[in-house]
């Protein structure tokens, strides 16, 4: 890869998490972010499980929406007692 | 400000070392703060001051254009889990993400990235022959 490729991929990613609104989360939008994350991670996933190959990254995949729904969880459980 | 503290500078200079002084965007602004220390995580590279609070590289006053950033596949399978664990581990423990500029909140929002970058744009890729 080139100085050029790596700078155009850098600009990709930094637009590409702009427009997820990843960059700098608002605190009020963590569980909305987090379900479209959960949605991101499925829908590799069930990519993943059409194919014999990728086996560690299928791994990752079913780990990483593990932490996600747990990570759900806990926060909107911390939302529904922020606003008892 | 004190004599013996540096006001932090790009160029050669970055990124700022401990015990200097940065310049950040906030909800309240720009603010200043000082370094304790300087970490990657995930993604890009924090800077965790000495009152606890954790600040995105992006958004230091005056930092390289653009931002240095890892690539998702250059993180390990160790670290990854490990940063997995301990974000599980702090939500269990009741932090809230919502406290803006506290560790939970800037490592929630790394991972998020991260796994947005990692799974969204591999899905964009030819398959990878294992």
């Amino acid at each position: 890869m080139t100085l050029t490729d790596e700078e155009s991929e850098k600009e990709r990613n930094w637009k590409a998490l702009s427009e997820a609104g990843l960059i700098d989360i608002a605190p009020d939008e963590f569980a909305k972010r987090i379900k479209e994350a959960k949605q991101v991670v499925m829908g590799r996933l069930s990519e993943l499980l059409e194919r014999t190959t990728d086996i560690r990254e299928r791994e990752a995949a079913a780990y990483s929406l593990a932490t996600l729904k747990e990570l759900e969880r806990t926060v909107s459980r911390g939302r529904r007692r922020g606003s008892d | 400000m004190k004599a013996t503290e540096k006001q932090a500078s790009t160029g050669a200079n970055w990124p700022p070392e401990e015990g200097q002084i940065i310049t950040f965007s906030s909800v309240n602004g720009l603010t200043e703060g000082m370094v304790k220390d300087v970490r990657w995580g995930l993604v890009w590279r924090d800077f965790i001051l000495d009152d606890g609070r954790v600040i995105p590289e992006h958004k230091v006053l005056d930092h390289p254009e653009p931002p240095v950033w890892r690539k998702p596949e250059d993180v390990a399978q160790d670290e990854r889990e490990a940063w997995e664990r301990r974000l599980v581990s702090m939500a269990e423990d009741g932090l809230d993400p919502r406290d803006r500029e506290q560790p939970f909140w800037a490592e929630l929002n790394q991972y998020l990235a991260y796994t947005y970058l990692r799974f969204k744009q591999a899905g964009l890729k030819p398959p990878n022959p294992e």
